[in-house]
């Protein structure tokens, strides 16, 4: 069994010439790149040009990368900033919910929070309604707005710390947090909404 | 959403306030300690927690995803062409 090679050794070799060591780190990372890209887009085949774009503009400027951060940080900046550029070539950006929205959410004078029906936990348990509700949250993750959306993708889904996700977007770590949370109760409210049965 | 909270307890509005602080573990022990004391003596709390955490299971179970095999294929081909014949 061969001994996994660090990320940054197969960025030096990537440098020096060696195309071998990229498809290493292609095939290392295109799961998480796909599910950023799947969580920012929905669509795959949106999210497979996107992937594409990501790493070939990973190789291409490999040589860009100092090595203050990670290299998953680093990647993962890339492949948000090719997410990014698809989005706006497409205009899906506009299906978003209004930034507002989500600042209202935690703004108490403008808050009224919703509470879950009764018996809520029998009816998830349920197989098929989970299956629905997994649909709608599909939806609701791309009703935020897309930082919001990157966020809770890179935190929830990755499970990367706040303060890689920080990194990443080039936020502060507090900016991070309260947009975390702000994404996580907007899309509790959805649910919750959902199975009162008026958000469908 | 309110009950009667002692002097040293979080209200309703900052239990709200602070439950992604709390799920992620990053409340300092007093602080969770006294929100979980919260919790225990407030139902609907109690209630928004549980679908609070519930929305995100249920979301990154919606998301979590390995790349199809297929499209695995094309963004191989894709690079070949691009990179590795180049």
């Amino acid at each position: 069994m061969p001994v996994t090679e660090l990320d940054d050794t197969l960025v030096e070799r990537v440098r020096a010439g060696d195309k071998s060591a990229f498809e290493v780190l292609m095939h290392r990372y295109e799961d998480k790149v796909f599910r950023l890209a799947v969580g920012m887009m929905k669509n795959r085949e949106d999210a497979l040009d996107a992937v594409q774009d990501a790493f070939l503009n990973v190789y291409r400027k490999i040589d860009t990368f100092r090595g203050e951060s990670a290299f998953s940080t680093w990647l993962y900046k890339v492949s948000l900033n090719s997410v990014y550029m698809k989005l706006r070539s497409r205009s899906r950006h506009e299906q978003t919910e209004p930034l507002e929205v989500l600042e209202k959410i935690l703004d108490p004078a403008k808050t009224r929070i919703l509470m879950p029906p009764a018996g809520w936990s029998t009816r998830a348990d349920n197989e098929l309604l989970r299956k629905e509700l997994s649909l709608k949250l599909r939806d609701a993750v791309e009703a935020l707005p897309e930082e919001y959306r990157a966020i809770f993708t890179l935190r929830e889904v990755e499970e990367l710390s706040n303060q890689e996700v920080a990194d990443i977007l080039g936020l502060s770590l507090a900016a991070t947090k309260t947009r975390l949370h702000r994404a996580r109760l907007f899309l509790r409210q959805r649910l919750s909404k959902y199975l009162q049965g008026d958000a469908a | 959403m309110s009950h009667q909270h002692g002097p040293s307890e979080p209200t309703c509005r900052q239990v709200f306030e602070l439950l992604s602080e709390f799920v992620d573990g990053e409340l300092s022990v007093d602080d969770r300690e006294s929100l979980a004391r919260h919790l225990g003596a407030c139902p609907p709390c109690e209630e928004f927690l549980k679908t609070f955490e519930a929305a995100r299971s249920l979301c990154r179970e919606s998301l979590l995803e390995q790349m199809p095999p297929e499209l695995k294929e094309r963004l191989r081909s894709f690079l070949r062409d691009q990179i590795f014949k180049a």
